[in-house]
């Protein structure tokens, strides 16, 4: 049966400039329990400007694995969003997982993971991860995952678990069923940070069961190099956050979605749209303009019912105070007032 | 008269079932002569329901058929197959819906011809909007026993096309071939109308629209279209052609044409397939039908067909078998995409 060449897991791995680490990545991916023959590693060198190099190593793993690895070599630019897009194209296994340049995993990650998710026919499954420091090491990270199995039997289920927001907004502590993603057609953002939201939140809509599992099975570097630390300082971030979160609106608006679960889609994107940009700024010292929050709560205003009116003011009271004052109209005085007090 | 049986396979048909029904209740040439065999697919909608009042109202003419799992519309039609009493077959979906005039057309050309099949056309439409009156009903009365016919007839759809619902079979013909749909899948029709060629004598084209088919507007961003499956399952469909085609008398005679169906649908049509929904072909996916090609019919190159000048595109795909041959997965992949690019879609 043709379904049966499909390899277990499709592992997709955007690299630009990444020879630091990747050798490290890489031999975690090849030396996995599951066995490489069950794999399918896609590399994509997301137009590396370190003449060749990247490149380069991802032509030796090719070379090393012809028979699990596909290489793609783009020619512009598009950051991680754009290489796993590219990637997805290609995929074929009955799972897909994603894994950065810079991280590693442990070497029962996709044996656990995969099997787990045959035993409960799980559409998404996502696991718990570590940290690593330079100066220290391995450390765990404060996250708790349970080992839980989330049935959704109907829409007040799916509701709940909107809510719980037990599964996360993040991309490469998971692993999606294939088919599940091509046939919801959600794709990442690209050319931009935060790209994930854009990928991720619209399959919490397709899928009928969601497993986390405890095991920490990735680990995540943090480094001052490399993504996110140093554009963390860089202000646009912040507007390419908001721009991210309007694009998973208007995704969600040509979904026969958007109606049934209107309330919580609403709920998602005033709250990651506004909320979350003056939270962010406020964390790393920065102070969103006037003017361009207003244009961010004019834009709002205009997509949905009432901003102020949600039938979860129970659980979003700060937020929905944000939401009145814009209501009533922003002022600068008043919103720095908001700000302070969050 | 003949006796007719209509088969339509239900699943959450709610919202356009009645009007699939009232064109069909509403037929010109009454009821008496129609038996219409509903298969609820185990709608989990108000479907079955509203199959069950059809039937409570006409007991003399409606079946209804309450299946307790989901098996798919090859499923649905093979189960009304087998409760079918009539000396013809015909083939509804349930959100489609028929001319007011087809079985009183379909009956005059029966009783005049008495054919195996007769094939009408179909029109897509967004909504149901008022039918035109049909005009002349030219017919075409072919004579396909023979060999030569048979095997003109095999190439060319105008005459006898893949799908099923623009038809009208004898039973006797489906009983003879013990042909039935593909269950559980996608693209589940061609096991059921290809084998049927063979055995058929005679066919008669009638062009005229009899059929209306609602076209629903399917997303180019999601939707089941870009589900891989429907790749997959097409392969695994077109693999069972096949497999019953070489286990009939008729493969020794039409070998070429059988093969090069295969190659056809099997090989060359992913590719179009994928291109028009902009997706791409997997390396993986290739080499599965790379080597199922070189397994099922090892011949491939020689086969008739593909000297053909109008099929050189057709050509340079199945040349890629040979082509890929030492190549690295990548390189495979960078050879189908850009064989792929220089499709015209």
């Amino acid at each position: 049966m043709a379904g049966d060449f499909m390899k277990k897991v499709s592992v997709i791995i955007p690299c630009f400039n990444a020879t630091k680490w990747l050798p490290k990545c890489f031999m975690s991916l090849v030396q996995q329990t599951i066995g490489i023959g069950e794999l399918e590693l896609i590399f994509v060198n997301d137009a590396s400007t370190d003449d060749g190099a990247t490149w380069a190593m991802l032509q030796e793993f090719e070379r090393a694995f012809p028979e699990s690895i596909i290489i793609i070599d783009l020619q512009e630019n598009r950051r991680q969003g754009g290489a796993r897009n590219e990637a997805l194209m290609y995929a074929s296994g009955e799972y897909i997982a994603f894994v950065d340049a810079d991280d590693w995993v442990e070497p029962n990650l996709y044996e656990r993971a995969y099997t787990r998710a045959r035993e409960t026919d799980a559409d998404i499954i996502q696991f718990n991860h570590n940290f690593y420091f330079e100066q220290v090491g391995v450390v765990p990270t404060k996250t708790e995952m349970a080992d839980e199995v989330i049935v959704i039997a109907n829409d007040d289920d799916r509701r709940k678990m909107l809510l719980s927001e037990k599964i996360t907004y993040g991309c490469w502590n998971k692993l999606y069923r294939r088919e599940m993603v091509m046939e919801t057609g959600s794709r990442y953002a690209e050319h931009v940070i935060y790209e994930e939201p854009l990928f991720v939140y619209p399959l919490l809509f397709a899928g009928k069961v969601y497993v986390t599992i405890s095991d920490r099975l990735y680990v995540y570097r943090q480094n001052n190099m490399g993504t996110m630390r140093n554009d963390m300082k860089a202000y646009e971030t912040l507007l390419q956050h908001a721009d991210v979160q309007f694009a998973v609106w208007e995704f969600m608006k040509q979904t026969p979605h958007f109606k049934t679960f209107y309330d919580e889609i609403k709920l998602y994107f005033l709250h990651t749209y506004l909320y979350e940009i003056l939270d962010f700024a406020k964390r790393r010292d920065m102070e969103i303009e006037f003017k361009t929050f207003e244009e961010l709560a004019r834009r709002a205003m205009a997509e949905v019912d009432d901003i102020a009116v949600t039938s979860y003011a129970g659980i979003v009271a700060k937020q929905v105070q944000l939401y009145q004052m814009i209501k009533d109209g922003l002022t600068e005085d008043g919103l720095k007032k908001y700000v302070e007090s969050i | 008269m003949y006796r007719i049986s209509i088969i339509i396979p239900c699943y959450n048909a709610e919202k356009y079932i009645d009007e699939c029904m009232q064109s069909i209740l509403k037929q010109t040439s009454g009821l008496e002569n129609l038996e219409i065999i509903l298969v609820d697919d185990a709608s989990t909608d108000r479907t079955p329901e509203i199959l069950k009042k059809y039937e409570q109202e006409y007991p003399e003419n409606v079946m209804l058929i309450l299946c307790e799992k989901n098996g798919r519309q090859g499923t649905a039609r093979n189960i009304g197959l087998n409760y079918a009493t009539g000396e013809y077959i015909a083939f509804v979906d349930a959100d489609d819906w028929i001319h007011p005039d087809m079985f009183k057309v379909l009956q005059g050309l029966l009783e005049k011809t008495a054919c195996d099949v007769i094939q009408f056309r179909g029109q897509d439409r967004k909504e149901y909007e008022a039918f035109k009156p049909l005009n002349g009903l030219k017919c075409n009365l072919r004579d396909v026993s023979g060999v030569e016919a048979k095997k003109a007839m095999l190439l060319n759809s105008e005459i006898w096309n893949e799908g099923c619902w623009c038809k009208i079979y004898k039973k006797e013909l489906i009983d003879k071939s013990g042909a039935r749909y593909a269950e559980g899948m996608t693209y589940e029709e061609p096991l059921f109308t290809y084998p049927l060629k063979f055995w058929a004598n005679t066919v008669c084209n009638l062009d005229e629209v009899l059929y209306y088919h609602r076209h629903h507007e399917a997303s180019v961003t999601f939707g089941y279209m870009k589900d891989p499956r429907t790749i997959t399952e097409h392969l695994d469909v077109q693999l069972k052609v096949l497999e019953f085609m070489r286990n009939t008398e008729f493969y020794e005679e039409y070998k070429d044409e059988i093969d090069f169906y295969f190659l056809h649908t099997f090989f060359v049509e992913p590719f179009y397939f994928t291109k028009y929904r902009n997706m791409k072909l997997p390396v993986t996916l290739f080499e599965y039908m790379c080597d199922t090609v070189e397994k099922y019919v090892p011949d491939y190159e020689n086969n008739p067909y593909f000297q053909n000048e109008m099929l050189k595109e057709e050509k340079k795909i199945m040349d890629l078998i040979g082509l890929a041959k030492g190549l690295t997965g990548t390189e495979e992949q960078k050879m189908i995409d850009e064989v792929q690019n220089g499709i015209a879609v």
